[in-house]
């Protein structure tokens, strides 16, 4: 079912947010999205605990993982994620400011798929987003599937 | 003499078998000639013995005659007369014999005699007989008893008598020649005889004394066989052993009856067969003299080398040979090789090492001449070794060494070894110093020297005994300096004990140098310092020096003062001797640069962190301006006056600057922090990529001049970085140009590529340059050209990076050139 298709957005800034729902909804994508606003809830959301302990459905097709978070950063989720059995397959882009190299070796180290500096030019900004959510949510296949 | 004419034994026995043989024909011919002789006398004596018979016949006959003349006479009886007519017959054929027979010298008379006598005689019986048939007959028998008749009777025979005895003689004469020749016969036959048998007999023992002789030499050949050390054999014409000594069997081991009948050939080594065959069909043809070495296989298979020495019967095709082991000599001539190889290759060695010695060596004469130099004198001296020898060697010695050099040569000539040293002038003109070991060989007249060039040895020797004499003359003053230094100085035992101290000592701590001499110098040192202090100890005893160890040592009054030490250890006195200085001043000074310092990492961790937060929170509020204007736009498209979208724009376009800035301060202060990853780049095709990243408006009209670039060794993301900042200012600054001309060039150096990007565009005032480079630095206000004032200064610390540097030229209104170099690789 398509709506089994889901990304997730972990990004705690609102406006970031909403800027980042405009544009997938511009582009009918909006209705797939599930959103985390801290690393914690990353992990609740893809594990099913806490406030998402009732969440039905499978791991998301693809994550957009900021860096700067509460709580537990994006580079600590992704680590958790490609070090459980069941989601290290699952893939992640880090959206973020930082085009720190510092940030860009550990992202790739830990083996994010893609790494996208966020545009201070919106319409740059608004492109990235909808290349991504295209790119993951329509064209890609995610992997097969895993019992989790 | 005989002894002296040596003939062979062969003619001594023909000499002795042919005299013998002379005698036997000299005694043949002997007996012969005395059988002739005996023969003839026989027939004389025969003759002799036939006229006596016959002279006594005749006489006798003439006695019947006239006995029956005178019985006819007396008688008258016929009867006589018949008797005397035969008597007178007789006596005439007698006398006729008489006559054949008794010829000769001397006979003939008595035969003429007796002859006529008889006629005589008979003509008177005659008468007689015929006077008796006369009257008168008794007349007659006067008539013959007269002295006449008578004496004619008397006469015949004398003469016959005569006769008789003449013949007598002449066989006693004979007889005796007859008995004479028996004797002689009977004399010479057994004397002859005696001597063929002496000659033959000595013939003979000659002949026996050779045989016994030749027997002899056969036993002592035969023992010699025996005996002999040497194998001795002979061999058939088909190879096969025919003899053999019993040496066969000491040499190879196989006794002499496995040797006969076999092929010799089945003994000989392998490798020797076929030269022993030639050789010994050689000797079957008649060669001799030959010497031939060849291999024996023994019979417990080892193999022995025999020298043969070899000839044949060539009749009978009996070869003859003599072998001698000559293993043990084949082996030492084998060793006597080796030794010889040895020694030329020791000879060769000696003259390599000769020739090749960096010692100068030389055989000299005692006449003073060199004679024989190696090249080590060229070397050394400057001279070629035919300008040396043709010179007495006196003449290059230095002249306040003459005399000793002279007294060394009497040495030498003496046979004494010699050692000693002086100068040599050299082809430049400057003495060199030799040192001379020698030894002479009297009775070949020659000196064998080595000399060694301790020129440089020597002057430093007198550079020591110079140093010496200034290091007894400044004994003194170290004493003083001892004495005045301001630094701490110290020896100490083993034991850590002070033995001698310096005034400085006093000065700086405050104890007396008694005080200190009574204590060890661990007593002094801050409890803090003292395990490192021992340690230093114990770095020093066991041989290594220390330099700029640092402890604290504790001053009369209570307080401390930092020493830092260089300490050294004499072994064989087993003292320390240190100097310390007092170093209290500079290590406060160092405590304050090191609270400095980490003051200064702290702010830089600091920088670091407000950096990562500018790059990821000062972003963002930019980008939600930036977004929420254009959503405003959107939402109230059409609600909103152009005014009011201008001022959005604005909004957009100042949030978008910001954004600029500070991406260029982050690269900025990145560089600065970063460690760059060099590569190899090659600029032709580096620069193209960087020129297409360019966003240059497509009005446009820009005419690329890139000449031909080197490879460089660079971090390629900041030389691009630099790179995109000068071409784009490039493009920046020719903007309101209608032909833009931009070059790329670059010129290389010894050590470095310089680079020039120049343009055509409005240029700068070159008294600003020095400002160019600086951060924030702009020489032209924002409204005519945008910019954050940042890029010169990035690509000015990417190129000090990189260990190059960057500059400009221009003037306002016609271009700018800037150039940056690149180390070459």
């Amino acid at each position: 079912m398509e709506s089994l298709k889901r990304i997730l957005i972990v990004e705690d800034n609102e406006n970031d947010l909403e800027l980042t729902l405009d544009t997938l909804t511009e582009y009918n994508l909006a209705n797939n999205v599930d959103v985390a606003r801290d690393g914690e809830e990353a992990l609740d959301y893809l594990f099913k605990k806490n406030k998402f302990s009732a969440r039905d459905g499978n791991n998301p097709i693809v994550i957009l993982l900021d860096i700067k978070l509460p709580k537990i950063n994006g580079l600590e989720v992704l680590k958790t994620i490609r070090n459980t059995d069941g989601y290290k397959k699952i893939p992640v882009v880090i959206l973020t400011s930082s085009r720190e190299e510092k940030d860009l070796n550990e992202g790739y180290t830990l083996g994010v798929n893609a790494y996208v500096v966020k545009p201070v030019e919106f319409n740059s900004f608004a492109d990235a987003i909808k290349s991504l959510g295209i790119f993951w949510a329509i064209v890609n296949e995610p992997p097969p599937k895993t019992i989790s | 003499m005989w002894n002296k004419i040596k003939l062979s034994l062969d003619y001594k026995v023909l000499f002795w078998f042919l005299l013998a043989f002379i005698t036997i024909l000299v005694l043949g011919y002997e007996i012969i000639k005395a059988n002739d002789e005996n023969l003839s006398e026989y027939s004389f004596r025969q003759k002799s013995f036939t006229n006596i018979i016959s002279i006594l016949n005749l006489e006798h006959y003439l006695e019947d005659a006239e006995a029956a003349q005178l019985g006819y006479l007396i008688t008258g009886n016929v009867e006589f007369l018949k008797e005397y007519d035969l008597a007178i017959k007789d006596a005439y054929s007698i006398l006729n014999e008489i006559k054949n027979n008794f010829s000769g010298k001397g006979n003939n008379n008595y035969i003429i005699y007796i002859d006529s006598l008889m006629k005589v005689k008979i003509s008177n019986m005659n008468i007689f007989i015929k006077n008796r048939t006369e009257p008168n007959h008794e007349k007659n028998l006067l008539l013959i008893a007269s002295d006449s008749n008578m004496m004619l009777m008397k006469n015949i025979k004398n003469i016959l008598n005569k006769m008789n005895e003449l013949e007598n003689n002449r066989l006693k004469l004979h007889t005796d020649a007859a008995a004479y020749t028996a004797n002689y016969t009977k004399t010479i036959l057994p004397a002859g005889l005696a001597f063929a048998l002496l000659f033959i007999t000595l013939g003979y023992l000659l002949i026996r004394r050779d045989m016994i002789a030749r027997q002899k030499a056969e036993e002592e050949l035969d023992k010699i066989f025996k005996l002999s050390p040497d194998l001795i054999c002979v061999i058939d014409s088909a190879g096969k052993f025919v003899r053999a000594n019993p040496a066969w069997e000491k040499t190879l081991g196989y006794p002499v009856n496995e040797l006969i009948s076999r092929p010799y050939v089945e003994l000989v080594h392998p490798d020797d067969v076929e030269r022993s065959r030639e050789v010994s069909k050689d000797i079957r043809k008649g060669k001799t003299g030959y010497l031939f070495e060849n291999r024996f296989r023994t019979k417990k298979g080892n193999y022995r080398w025999l020298q043969w020495s070899t000839t044949a019967n060539v009749e009978t095709g009996l070869g003859y040979s003599i072998a001698k082991d000559i293993t043990n000599v084949k082996e030492k001539e084998i060793e006597l090789r080796k030794l010889n190889e040895q020694l030329i290759k020791s000879f060769e060695e000696t003259e390599r090492i000769f020739s090749l010695s960096l010692d100068m060596l030389s055989i000299v004469g005692i006449d003073g001449f060199f004679k024989k130099l190696n090249p080590a004198w060229e070397k050394n001296l400057g001279y070629t070794i035919d300008e040396l020898m043709s010179k007495p060697y006196l003449e290059f010695v230095h002249p306040d060494d003459i005399e000793h050099t002279t007294q060394a040569a009497n040495k030498l000539a003496a046979g004494e070894d010699v050692f000693i040293e002086n100068r040599y002038l050299a082809k430049n003109g400057k003495y060199r110093w030799l040192q001379w070991t020698a030894a002479s060989i009297p009775e070949i007249g020659l000196i064998y020297a080595t000399a060694k060039d301790i020129t440089n040895i020597k002057e430093k020797e007198i550079e020591v005994k110079k140093l010496n004499e200034r290091l007894l003359n400044s004994y003194a003053e170290t004493e003083r300096i001892f004495m005045l230094s301001a630094n701490l100085m110290s020896i100490t035992n083993m034991e850590g004990e002070f033995v001698k101290l310096n005034p400085a000592w006093e000065n700086l701590l405050g104890y007396s140098i008694e005080e200190l001499l009574s204590i060890k110098y661990i007593d002094l040192v801050h409890p803090d310092d003292v395990e490192s202090s021992k340690n230093a100890s114990r770095i020093v005893r066991k041989g290594n020096d220390i330099s700029s160890f640092e402890n604290r040592f504790r001053t009369k009054n209570g307080s401390y003062k930092w020493l830092r030490w260089y300490a050294t250890i004499v072994r064989d006195e087993g003292l320390v001797y240190a100097t310390a200085s007092d170093v209290t001043d500079s290590k406060e000074k160092e405590h304050e640069l090191t609270t400095l310092n980490e003051r200064l990492y702290e702010s830089y961790k600091e920088m670091e962190s407000f950096s990562y937060s500018v790059s990821h929170d000062l972003r963002a509020p930019l980008r939600h301006i930036i977004g929420f204007s254009q959503k405003l736009k959107k939402l109230a498209y059409g609600d909103i006056s152009e005014e009011s979208k201008k001022s959005l724009d604005k909004i957009v376009a100042s949030a978008e600057h910001m954004s600029k800035l500070i991406d260029d301060l982050l690269h900025f202060s990145r560089v600065g922090r970063s460690d760059l990853k060099m590569i190899a780049i090659d600029m032709n095709r580096f620069i193209v990529a960087v020129k297409q990243d360019l966003e240059i408006s497509e009005e446009r009209n820009i005419e690329w001049q890139i000449s031909n670039l080197p490879e460089v060794n660079a971090d390629p993301v900041y030389l691009s970085l630099a790179i995109n900042n000068l071409l784009s200012n490039a493009v920046k600054y020719t903007s309101k140009n209608q032909q833009t001309v931009i070059q790329v060039t670059c010129k290389e150096e010894e050590f470095e590529f310089i680079f020039c990007i120049k343009d055509n565009g409005v240029g700068f005032d070159s008294k600003y340059t020095d400002k160019l480079f600086g951060v924030f630095q702009r020489l032209h206000p924002s409204y005519e050209f945008e910019g954050t004032g940042i890029g010169l200064a990035i690509a000015s610390k990417v190129f000090q990076k990189h260990g190059g540097r960057i500059w400009a030229e221009s003037e306002i209104g016609k271009g700018a050139a800037f150039y940056f170099s690149l180390p070459k690789i």
